[in-house]
């Protein structure tokens, strides 16, 4: 059964154009060279994290998912995934496409594009309010006791986050005084921690313009009480409003 | 005292800036070579497993091995982590590695992990999971004797968020390596607390006491107590962990310090939140010698605490043995002859300028005196960091034999200055410029957090010491030589210093060393070169000497070897007789110049005795004649003289029996006179003349040279018609000469033919010749007149041998002599 480019873009986070040099063979001292390992020259990163994009033109060692089908010369998309990281890189091949050219580049790209709206769009989903505005006053949760020991360090020292709202994208927001359209302010919980946990989740320092995405969620079992905007995806600029709203619509078709 | 320092990330991920802290490490106290470390260094990738630092050469290169579960995407962040929290540890001696962690993918969860092959790829197995937890700290063994024999045990310390007091747990198994270990949690904390801290760190003994140490907050953060649980029987039994009863409170856990007041992430020092630190230690050799170290306020200051118990926890050092201020993430550790090891990191310097100085301690004497190495002295400002905790929450050090064996994180800025002690980069890093370099070596990359090993090596050095052949260099030409590899091994656990290396004998050269001393790590070894290059030939004996650090002395290498020699044999036919050669000629004879030895033969003379004897010219020595070999050298007998002839030659050569010599011999004959024919004549009529011819020849060998043939004394009536000479007579040959009596003579005469020859027998030899004139009638009477005047003519019938000769007037005589009697 054909396996497609999406499902093995989304499966992989290393996705290069490679030739395959030696059969047998490794380039990194941790690995015994096997029949299903080869030695593959990365010819173009097509997805990979950027401390990597220094083997482009190099030679790397490839756990094979099926080296059957593989011979010295073959040119191919490989769809990979990390396996050792010593003197040289080792992968784990997940999968192969035979080298299409920037069409298939462009299939890749496509498929990126798509898992990165799939994930935008379940946060959308699942949040009970999403709107644009301005963060105009950060301030401890009040529930939050600065004299009591968080339960590890690991917490997330909720904050709340005013935001004077200009548009809803989603959900309704109370207006500030009945009959009244504006201002209308809503307040969202953010996690103020830099501990490892938490400092990818973003924070709002006053001034800040952008669109919150907000969510209600439960950590250690509890429900967290109130609305919260912790995970990466749920704050984004201004500029992604156009994208944000034709995903909205497409989650209501 | 040996330090070894190595920045972890390998050389694949030269370009990465993670902020890589809290690290941990596990020595596999079975084979020290194999070390597993962890910190908070994610997949590259981003996969679902989190990767452990491995190296299989104890630690002096470090690969990343994705094979920790629980990596991956927060559900609540969005964002991708590695784990949370992770520890490692060996069993003493099954090399199964265990782990605490906190996953990432589910938020706290704590597993805990093992894996029999850290090496492999296979994904660590889940043994336990609970969904929310802090800090799990891992601490195992194997059970060396009695009951469970062999048993892996582990003891996860840590802090349980499903109790309400968050108290201090561990999770222990008696039987961790068996397919479905059973794991118990126990609640440490037996107070009344708000909670305890976040750290619970257990420390095992091999007889079986377990100590765990932890925080218990009976009156806040700012007013807690640490307190420390012990078990005798491996937590195996009713109520584990109660062996310390307080006397304060009669309740299980002794308070070694009360009202302590611990900032728990109330405070930051250069950039490091503090957590509350702790660490324990015991002794290996005795159970009941244990230390602890904790943290907290003095004033504004946050310092750390080291006491001691000498009896299994029961009462504690009233005052600190040691204490150090601006100082977070201790690590105690004791080695295997009881000294204590005490790593920290301290902020030093003012502060605009701080910097973090990771120090280690050591002291036999709980620190009434001591030795500080510092490890690293990084920047404390850069890189800004990128979130909590900055350095780690801890760090960790354990003890393998004498040695010790830890891990700490610090700035990556590749300058040797920040490490006194030493460091080497997997990296790519430029140490000139102090920049480090992304993967294509050219790259630059910004300064980030990096996790170091680094390794102490206490104990004394061991030479041994290793060469092909037990030192037997086997055979040697003289001239040549012949190199073998001396590899030195330090198999002791301190450096080994070699100060210097010398040989007894000349003939065999230790190496040249450009600057002692050679300074060789414990476990490693370094080869060097002993040469063989005897100057004189025959069996070589001698002993190479290595002085060093080594307790043991200087350490003796017996070598030997046998300089091989050429063997000149001198080969000549018929034992050198050259049999005969006339003078003037010559015989040559090959000498044969053998070389029946095993090296090559170098010959620089040939010389003869004697100049009738000739060795050939040579114009350039030496001659060399390789092993096996042969060569003809043609000998000359070329006699100036007759007679028996005999010389030595001599050849000088670099076979030790030189010079040979060989006896030759020749003959140089000579020519041999002999003479045939009759030189009696009788009587001749007189006016008659009668002819003899005498046969002249060489009876000998060689020629004969016939100088002359001459009458003695001139006569008028002798002389010689026919004569060849001087010649020379061929062997054989004749030449005659023909003699004439010319009969006028009054009175018969003899006279003497004398031949002159180089006979060397009969250099004269002399005829005489005989003959008388007979004076009849018939013919003339008187005188030659008569002849002259026709009457030989007259009288032809008268000579009756002979034939008249009076017409041939010769009168002038032969020799000037008168021509007859008177």
């Amino acid at each position: 059964m054909a396996v497609s480019v999406q499902d093995l873009t989304d499966r992989s986070s290393f996705v290069f154009e490679g030739a395959v040099r030696r059969i047998g063979a490794v380039t990194t001292a941790g690995l015994q060279p096997t029949r299903d390992i080869a030695v593959v020259q990365v010819r173009k990163i097509l997805k990979g994290p950027a401390v990597l994009s220094g083997f482009t033109g190099r030679e790397i060692t490839v756990q094979l998912h099926e080296h059957e089908t593989v011979r010295e010369g073959l040119r191919a998309l490989f769809f990979a995934n990390g396996l050792l990281f010593g003197d040289g890189l080792a992968v784990r091949e997940v999968g192969r496409v035979d080298s299409g050219g920037p069409q298939l580049e462009k299939q890749v790209e496509d498929a990126m594009r798509r898992a990165s709206d799939e994930a935008l769009l379940d946060r959308l989903v699942r949040a009970e309010l999403v709107v644009s505005g301005l963060a105009t006053e950060t301030r401890r949760y009040e529930s939050e006791s600065a004299a009591r020991l968080p339960i590890s360090e690991h917490d997330p020292e909720w904050w709340e986050c005013v935001i004077q709202v200009e548009s809803v994208e989603k959900g309704k927001v109370k207006t500030a005084e009945k009959g009244k359209q504006a201002p209308r302010e809503v307040v969202t919980l953010f996690a103020n921690s830099v501990d490892i946990a938490w400092y990818g989740s973003p924070k709002f320092p006053t001034g800040t313009k952008g669109i919150w995405l907000m969510q209600r969620i439960e950590l250690r079992g509890k429900p967290v009480p109130g609305l919260v905007t912790v995970h990466a995806l749920d704050f984004q600029p201004l500029s992604e409003m156009e994208r944000i709203r034709a995903l909205l619509k497409r989650a209501e078709r | 005292m040996d330090i070894f320092v190595i920045n972890m990330i390998p050389k694949s991920l030269s370009g990465e800036t993670n902020q890589d802290s809290e690290p941990s490490v596990a020595v596999d106290l079975a084979n020290p070579l194999h070390i597993a470390a962890t910190a908070f260094t994610p997949d590259p990738l981003s996969g679902p497993l989190a990767p452990i630092y491995a190296s299989s050469d104890g630690g002096h290169s470090w690969e990343l091995n994705l094979i920790i579960p629980g990596a991956g995407t927060n559900p609540v962040v969005g964002s991708y982590f590695p784990t949370n929290d992770v520890t490692l540890r060996f069993g003493w001696t099954s090399n199964i590695l265990y782990a605490g962690i906190l996953r990432a993918d589910t938020f706290e969860q704590l597993n805990i992990l093992r894996t029999t092959n850290y090496l492999s790829a296979t994904p660590m197995t889940i043994l336990e999971s609970r969904p929310s937890d802090d800090q799990p700290y891992v601490q195992a063994a194997t059970v060396p004797s009695g009951p469970g024999a062999g048993n892996d045990r582990f003891y996860v310390g840590s802090s349980d968020h499903a109790l309400s007091n968050i108290p201090a747990v561990a999770d222990v198994s008696l039987d961790a390596a068996t397919p479905s270990p059973v794991i118990t949690r126990f609640v440490l904390e037996h107070r009344t607390v708000s909670r305890d801290g976040f750290q619970c760190r257990p420390a095992i003994h091999a007889n079986g006491t377990i100590y765990a140490g932890f925080y218990s907050l009976i009156g806040g953060p700012t007013s807690c107590d640490v307190v420390i649980v012990r078990d005798d029987n491996w937590a195996s039994g009713a109520s584990p962990f109660t062996a310390l009863i307080d006397p304060g409170d009669s309740k299980p856990g002794l308070r070694i310090v009360t009202g302590v007041n611990n900032p728990f992430l109330g405070l930051n020092i250069g950039q490091q939140r503090i957590g509350g630190d702790l660490s324990v230690a015991v002794d290996p050799r005795n159970s009941a010698k244990v230390y602890i170290c904790w943290g907290d306020l003095q004033g504004s200051t946050y310092t750390l605490h080291v006491r001691k118990s000498a009896d299994s926890g029961a009462t504690w050092s009233s005052a600190d043995i040691r204490t150090i201020s601006n100082a977070t993430n201790p690590a105690l550790a004791i080695n295997s002859e009881g000294k204590l090891g005490f790593l920290y990191q301290q902020v030093a310097g003012p502060s605009s300028s701080q910097r973090w100085e990771t120090t280690i301690e050591l002291t036999s004497s709980d620190f009434a005196s001591f030795s500080t190495h510092l490890l690293a002295n990084t920047p404390a400002a850069t890189p800004a960091s990128t979130f909590q905790p900055y350095l780690g929450d801890y760090l960790y050090m354990m003890a393998a034999g004498r040695d010790f064996y830890g891990i700490f994180c610090a700035n990556n800025t590749p300058d040797k200055a920040n490490f006194p002690n030493g460091v080497v980069y997997q990296r790519n890093a430029n140490f000139a410029t102090q920049t480090l370099l992304a993967v294509d070596d050219v790259t630059t990359v910004p300064v980030s957090i990096d996790p170091f090993f680094f390794k102490v090596t206490v104990g004394p050095s061991r030479v041994t010491t290793s060469i092909a052949n037990s030192g037997s260099f086997g055979d040697v030409c003289l001239g040549s030589f012949v190199d073998e590899l001396l590899t030195i091994d330090n198999s002791g656990s301190g450096p080994l210093f070699i100060s210097n290396i010398v040989s007894s004998s000349p003939d065999f050269l230790a190496p040249e060393v450009i600057s002692y001393p050679l300074k060789v790590r414990a476990g490693d070894s370094v080869n060097l070169v002993i040469r063989f290059q005897p100057s004189s030939f025959g069996s070589k004996s001698g002993t190479i000497t290595i002085f060093s650090n080594a307790p043991a002395g200087p350490h003796k290498v017996n070598v030997s070897g046998t300089a091989q020699a050429p063997r000149l044999s001198l080969v000549i036919a018929n034992k050198g007789s050259f049999g005969k050669a006339c003078v003037g000629c010559f015989a040559d004879e090959p000498l044969i110049l053998s070389n029946s030895g095993r090296c090559a033969l170098s010959v620089t003379a040939i010389a003869s005795s004697s100049t009738e004897f000739l060795v050939p010219e040579v114009l350039s020595y030496p001659l060399t004649i390789s092993a096996g070999d042969s060569l003809p050298v043609p000998i000359r007998f070329e006699p100036a003289s007759f007679g028996l002839k005999s010389a030595t030659i001599t050849v000088t050569s670099n076979d030790p029996a030189s010079p040979s010599i060989v006896n030759v011999s020749g003959n140089a004959p000579s020519g041999k006179i002999a003479v045939t024919g009759s030189t009696s004549f009788g009587g001749v009529n007189a006016g008659c003349c009668a002819d003899r011819t005498v046969s002249i020849c060489n009876v000998g060998d060689c020629n004969l040279h016939v100088t002359g043939v001459r009458f003695k004394r001139k006569s008028h009536h002798w002389s010689l018609l026919h004569n060849p000479f001087p010649a020379t007579l061929h062997p054989g040959s004749c030449l005659g000469v023909v003699v004439r009596y010319k009969a006028t003579e009054k009175c018969p005469r003899s006279c003497e033919l004398v031949i002159e020859s180089d006979d060397p027998v009969t250099p004269i030899k002399v005829l005489d010749v005989l003959a008388y004139t007979v004076w009849d009638g018939c013919g003339c009477k008187e005188n030659c007149e008569d002849c002259r005047k026709g009457c030989c003519q007259k009288h032809k019938e008268c000579c009756q041998q002979g034939y008249p000769c009076c017409s041939d007037d010769d009168d002038g005589g032969e020799n000037g002599e008168e021509p007859g009697p008177a």
